[in-house]
């Protein structure tokens, strides 16, 4: 395996101080373990518009925009100086800023299925409280969930076999097969009249494994079942929320979720989470007592407004795309001209890269040391993000180090079979 | 039942063949074995059986009957390998042939005493601790196949597994130290010990001393990866199931 301990010294020094006083080092999504250990850098000094520096100095275009939150740029001056005027009045406090309430019939606003929202940090804050509400509305208790999802790192959301996961955690979830409309009907009827709501993603991302976008029907079937079944169906849009339609990921795929929650990108980064539901949900989502000490401070709303903004009035939604489908492209080219046969997946703005052949990962994970080494970060297992501050020079110029890092895999593991 | 089938699997296919490294690496064991020749065939229900063959001052352990042997030894149920192997009950299984040949069950259970002390052994150091390390690999890596292939309370977790190889090893420098490999194809796991000649998924310890903390739970895996304590390339899905397995195959042995 590749090891760049020189050019990733810095970042391994302090790794190894971590490691003495945090568990991990560095624990859960942000871990080194699922990217190159030893081949990538550990710690960020600075950031600015699409890129980053590491604590050793390297420069990277970013392509997972921090696992999704930043969408218009790091460091955005319009959303930081809307914070930082918000600062000065307060943020944390015994209560909330009149910004919820602005932010708040914002979001009522911009997404057509949303008559009312609540506020968190977390998207799992958001999947976990929704799975409440719809066992509260239903008085039932299974949810039907797609295997292989993510939807955070509750016990119920880690799946079974999990450290610290027992099994009553698990057992009111159903599983299926994301898309598979025949398999969620037959879910549906084994376990008729306990199913209390199904909670899915508008395309499927799962973990080491391409994305699945919704064969045709899926959504208007699923839709057409929870309304026979009295079953709750929530949206987790956190993942693509505001980088495919701002008015939810539901539109661009044709159907209404009863409650969908969002993260992400909806801040540019500043801590939020929001959940947006239904009348018919309102009162159920009322009765529900789930909250945070920080859910409700002003500072990252006044953050989320200023960037809900701009994404409308850029136009972002559709740059990310363009800029998604340059760098899908790119990659498809480039990877043939060396004889490899490459999967990009899933939309372009959220898309994902993996080999054909094989199905280990393992050229992927090559791919990824040789791009992070020359200034690109791919991540070798988890789709990558698009944002506003990735211009068509920024694409370019990742292609052609994705052209080096592709000849690399052709050297090491030779043409697709 | 499931869990005595698993612990008549993980005897037959993950503890037995650990007496050929301590027959390799113990003094005593050694000098049990020296100029020793026969073969015992264990065999339980379902076909289950592995044939212990003392050969060359050492011992082979195979899996199956695949030679002629000189003493069968034959458990009648699953459940009395559990009960063996947790030291409950009947001990041994009655021979169905090679009376004459007693000799060597006697000397079976000398180095399964010997194996018995290391496996309880607290604190090893040295060459110990080497042997200890070797041992808990095989033991985790082989159980966590037999785990997968019949225990139904993981068969969610075996499911999860990709069909591939996944090869662990213990490096000790340019000779390269004890290696097994699991190769999962369909509904089937099977470890072998030795190096395959390609891989989609690699654990490798740096040291029997990062072995030994990893398999005794004295070591933040994670952060070992994280500091190249532990090589970790490949398939992340196969490896995240199979820890799981590892685990269990653990529970199982304890």
């Amino acid at each position: 395996m590749t090891k760049d301990t020189d050019r990733y010294k810095n970042s391994i020094k302090l790794f190894k101080r971590a490691a003495k006083v945090i568990p991990q080092g560095i624990y859960g999504h942000l871990t080194p373990v699922i990217v190159a250990p030893l081949a990538s850098p550990y710690y960020v000094e600075k950031t600015k518009g699409c890129k980053y520096w590491d604590v050793d100095g390297n420069e990277y275009i970013d392509y997972m925009c921090s696992y999704g939150p930043m969408v218009l740029g790091y460091n955005h001056p319009e959303v930081d100086k809307a914070a930082e005027e918000q600062k000065k009045k307060a943020d944390i406090c015994n209560h909330p800023g009149e910004i919820m309430v602005e932010l708040a019939e914002h979001i009522n606003k911009l997404i057509p299925i949303a008559d009312w929202v609540v506020f968190g940090k977390n998207g799992a804050d958001m999947t976990n409280h929704s799975l409440m509400i719809a066992r509260h509305h239903t008085k039932r208790k299974k949810i039907i969930m797609a295997k292989g999802a993510y939807h955070g790192t509750a016990p119920w959301a880690s799946g079974p076999g999990h450290a610290g996961v027992i099994d009553e955690d698990v057992q009111n979830l159903v599983f299926v097969t994301w898309g598979d409309l025949n398999e969620f009907n037959e879910a549906v009827e084994k376990y008729k009249g306990e199913i209390a709501g199904t909670i899915l993603t508008p395309y499927h991302h799962p973990t080491w494994a391409n994305q699945v976008m919704p064969p045709k029907g899926y959504w208007q079937g699923v839709r057409k079942t929870c309304d026979e079944e009295g079953i709750i169906l929530i949206l987790d849009d956190i993942r693509a929320g505001f980088r495919l339609n701002l008015q939810g990921s539901h539109e661009l795929f044709g159907f209404k979720p009863d409650i969908s929650c969002y993260c992400k990108a909806i801040a540019n980064g500043y801590a939020l989470s929001a959940m947006v539901g239904t009348e018919k949900m309102r009162i159920s989502a009322s009765s529900v007592f789930y909250t945070g000490s920080y859910w409700l401070s002003a500072v990252p709303m006044a953050a989320s407004l200023a960037t809900l903004k701009i994404l409308k009035r850029d136009n972002v939604v559709e740059k990310i795309k363009k800029m998604g489908e340059l760098l899908k492209a790119g990659l498809e080219e480039m990877a043939q001209a060396h004889d490899l046969e490459v999967e990009v997946t899933g939309p372009p703005a959220t898309q994902f890269m993996t080999f054909k052949d094989r199905g280990d990962f393992r050229n992927s994970q090559l791919f990824s040391v040789e791009a992070i080494k020359r200034g690109v970060f791919f991540h070798p297992h988890h789709n990558w993000f698009v944002s506003a501050a990735h211009e068509r020079a920024d694409i370019e110029k990742s292609i052609n180090v994705a052209d080096e890092a592709f000849k690399e895999v052709r050297r090491v593991f030779g043409p697709s079979e | 039942m499931s869990e005595n089938l698993v612990k008549a699997r993980l005897f037959l296919y993950a503890i037995l063949p650990l007496f050929e490294e301590i027959a390799k690496k113990d003094k005593d064991a050694k000098k049990i074995v020296k100029g020793l020749k026969g073969i015992i065939q264990f065999s339980a229900p379902d076909d289950l059986a592995a044939q212990v063959e003392f050969v060359d001052d050492g011992i082979v352990v195979t899996p199956g009957k695949e030679k002629k042997s000189s003493i069968s030894l034959v458990f009648i149920s699953h459940k009395v390998v559990s009960n063996m192997l947790a030291k409950k009950g009947f001990g041994m299984p009655l021979p169905v042939k090679g009376l004459l040949k007693l000799g060597l069950t006697n000397k079976f259970e000398k180095i399964a005493d010997i194996l018995d002390r290391y496996m309880n052994e607290k604190n090893p150091k040295g060459e110990a601790r080497d042997l200890i390390a070797t041992l808990l690999l095989y033991a985790a890596v082989m159980g966590a196949a037999q785990v997968g292939q019949a225990d139904e309370s993981m068969a969610d977790i075996a499911k999860k597994v990709p069909d591939g190889i996944a090869h662990v090893e213990i490096k000790d420098g340019a000779k390269g130290g004890p290696s097994v490999y699991v190769v999962k194809k369909g509904k089937d796991f099977k470890a072998v010990k030795g190096r395959p000649d390609d891989y989609n998924v690699y654990l490798g310890f740096k040291n029997f001393e990062i072995a030994y903390a990893m398999f005794t739970n004295q070591l933040d895996m994670m952060a070992a990866v994280a500091l190249g304590d532990i090589e970790l390339s490949g398939s992340l899905a196969f490896v995240e199931q199979l820890a799981i397995l590892m685990e269990k195959a653990g529970e199982y042995l304890e």
